[in-house]
């Protein structure tokens, strides 16, 4: 990272770190304030990222996709800008979602920052349209499916009724309602299925094999129908939301292991792995 | 019978039992896909690696069980869609059935997707050749190194000959997938023979035939070995293998000549940059006995026990994919199909009813 990007990262850490920071302070003190700063301080965490991002690209030439550190970085900056949108179009659920979206904003920061950061030159294989439309809608998808675990957090927090104050005594249910729940899951089964089937076009062009069973397509196979179970055991009305909501967060880990956590564990021909 | 197969307690059943399945094929390692994993697996489990066998846990997707689900899960969603159609039909509101439609789409699509895939699987064609530069091979099935033809697959061979001229190693990026392969293809049937130069994400394409670049390359040496009379006794180009361990890259084999009990490891040091020659390091035994292990140039010979080595010329060697999947483009608008279809669904979902639209 040359200075302009590493200014740029850490300022996007310190935003989202002083995000967290504030939102919990609203949330346990009940004051409304924080949560004022916490969705500015957001607002500038997206603008900064947005800034590394274009000066890596111009930088290396092709958009933060080939690395595993570019490949968060930009689920970070898509989770980012979602919450940027409902932060605009339902300022109350924007705020209840300060607090679990900084918190994983951080966190996954902090875990990009133990990558390394440096660029590789874009391999014959990878310069192609499909690697754009494969990465952007992984990155995407993961982003979609954060926003419904973080919701599903707020669901379950807004039960035990630490929720913030200005909900008086609002349900759960108006915080984090389970129909946009449910939205972002089928949001986030369509950008993950376009991932999917894009990766496997594009695997069949580069190789001539359509689906080589290769750990990463398993485990993107294995997060997909999870969540296709999960909507349709929400779609059987006996089911308790609280654990509708427990399954999202799981869902959402598998999800986390299939981008970023298989390489850790198995031999995979995807190279940014 | 009808409540049963449309209901939607069986399809979460058979997507749970799938994705259990499948979650299972990732955490034990499957034959023919992650074969040397399989070993210490079966270390592992010592003898109650048995059980995993019969159960057939190590090739999940060639057991009948997993078929037996998806053809469940084909006839549940047929079912579901028709009780859907109906259902559509016999009730208003746009927005309402727009969402009805858009699932329904979705739900038709997955099963044109299954269904392709297995009918693809059935009939399509696999063969990797291992060719070294100059070799020429024909169409016939003991040509090939390896197949994964379907189990319908009508093999009928001798359809075109192929030969590898070169393979490019792009210098600046020496990665694996900066080669390309210069071939020619020429089909039997009388049609122009086809010379190009073929890469990742660059097939040659022929009718429904596809010849793809097959991602690993290697080295070919020469080996002459000559008795003390100075005849020879192997003469050849070599394919050594080529294996990849933490992260570097080795081409090294051994040739066994069983006449004269003789073993010859040898290992290629490609030079920096991949232009020049290589070295070689080259080791002869006979009965676990090491007569010579030396670094050997095209231009030397060494002798061993009472014969001389040597490795005049070199060549490199690369896969070459030959693919025929006649119903991959159905499974690809099955993609497409599915994911408009759940769009149309979950726009008409987001969409506030109010919005006199009811
Ligand atoms: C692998 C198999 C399946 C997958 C991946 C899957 C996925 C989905 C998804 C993503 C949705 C929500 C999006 C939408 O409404 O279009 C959905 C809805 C639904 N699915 Fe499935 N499904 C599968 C099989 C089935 C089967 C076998 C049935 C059996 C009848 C079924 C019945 C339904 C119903 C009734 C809905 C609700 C439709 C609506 O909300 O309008 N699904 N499914």
């Amino acid at each position: 990272m040359n200075l302009i990007e590493q200014i740029c990262y850490w300022t996007a850490a310190l935003l989202s770190a002083a995000a967290f920071f504030t939102s919990l302070l609203g949330t346990v003190f009940k004051r409304v304030k924080p949560f004022r700063f916490a969705g500015s301080f957001l607002t500038g965490a997206l603008g900064v990222l947005t800034a590394f991002g274009v000066a890596r690209w111009v930088r290396v030439g092709h958009p933060p996709f080939v690395t595993l550190f570019e490949s968060m970085i930009t689920s970070i900056w898509f989770l980012l800008l979602l919450h940027q949108i409902i932060f605009r179009l339902r300022r109350e659920q924007g705020t209840v979602l300060l607090l679990p979206v900084s918190a994983v904003v951080f966190l996954l920061m902090g875990w990009a920052f133990s990558l390394p950061a440096e660029a590789t030159p874009l391999s014959a294989a990878l310069s192609n349209v499909w690697l754009f439309i494969h990465a952007s809608f992984a990155t995407s998808g993961a982003a979609s499916f954060l926003i419904a675990a973080s919701l599903s957090v707020i669901y379950l927090l807004g039960e035990k009724r630490s929720h913030p104050p200005q909900a008086n005594s609002a349900p759960p249910e108006t915080l984090a309602p389970l129909k946009t729940i449910l939205n972002f899951l089928i949001f986030g089964l369509i950008l993950w299925g376009v991932m999917i089937a894009s990766g496997s076009i594009w695997a069949h062009v580069a190789w001539g094999r359509y689906w080589a069973w290769d750990p990463i397509e398993l485990w993107s196979l294995i997060s997909w129908l999870v969540y296709a179970l999960l909507i349709h055991v929400r779609l059987t009305v006996k089911f308790s939301p609280r654990w509708f909501c427990r399954l999202n967060i799981i869902a959402v880990a598998i999800v986390l292991f299939a981008l970023w956590g298989v390489h850790y564990v198995y031999e995979t021909i995807h190279t940014y792995g | 019978m009808w409540k049963f197969l449309t209901s939607l307690r069986l399809a979460i059943v058979l997507i749970g039992l799938i994705t259990i399945l499948l979650i299972l094929s990732a955490l034990i390692p499957q034959s023919g896909i992650a074969e040397d994993r399989i070993a210490d697996v079966r270390q592992l489990l010592g003898d109650s690696y048995v059980i995993v066998e019969w159960l057939g846990l190590d090739r999940i997707y060639f057991t009948p069980g997993f078929y037996v689900i998806l053809g469940l899960l084909a006839i549940n969603l047929t079912a579901g869609t028709i009780q859907r159609f109906r259902v559509i039909l016999t009730s208003e509101g746009t927005l309402w059935r727009v969402r009805r439609v858009g699932s329904l789409v979705f739900h038709m699509s997955l099963l044109l997707i299954i269904v392709s895939v297995i009918v693809n699987y059935l009939v399509k064609f696999e063969g990797v050749y291992a060719l070294s530069e100059g070799q020429e091979v024909s169409d016939a099935a003991d040509a090939y190194f390896r197949t994964f033809n379907g189990p319908l697959h009508k093999s009928e061979s001798g359809r075109f000959t192929l030969r590898l001229n070169e393979v490019i190693i792009d210098d600046d990026v020496a990665r694996a997938d900066a080669v390309a392969a210069r071939v020619t293809f020429m089909p039997s049937d009388g049609d122009p023979l086809v010379d190009r130069v073929i890469a990742t994400n660059h097939p040659l394409k022929y009718e429904s035939l596809e010849v793809h670049y097959g991602l690993v390359n290697g080295f070919s040496p020469e080996l002459l070995v000559l008795d003390s009379t100075g005849s020879r006794l192997f003469a050849g180009f070599v394919r050594l293998a080529t294996v990849s361990a933490e992260g570097r890259r080795r081409y090294a084999d051994f040739i066994e000549l069983p006449q004269q009990q003789l073993t010859v490891n040898l290992e290629v040091f490609p030079a920096k940059d991949g232009s020049e020659t290589p070295t070689f390091q080259m080791s002869v035994e006979r009965r676990g006995m090491v007569a010579l292990d030396t670094i050997v140039t095209t231009a030397d010979t060494v002798t061993a026990f009472e014969y001389r080595f040597a490795v005049p010329r070199w060549r490199r060697w690369c896969y070459l994919n030959v693919v025929e999947n006649p119903y991959l483009n159905v499974v690809f608008v099955g993609f497409w199909l599915a994911l408009t279809g759940m769009s149309v669904g979950l726009v008409s979902r987001v969409m506030p009813a109010g919005r006199g639209v009811r």
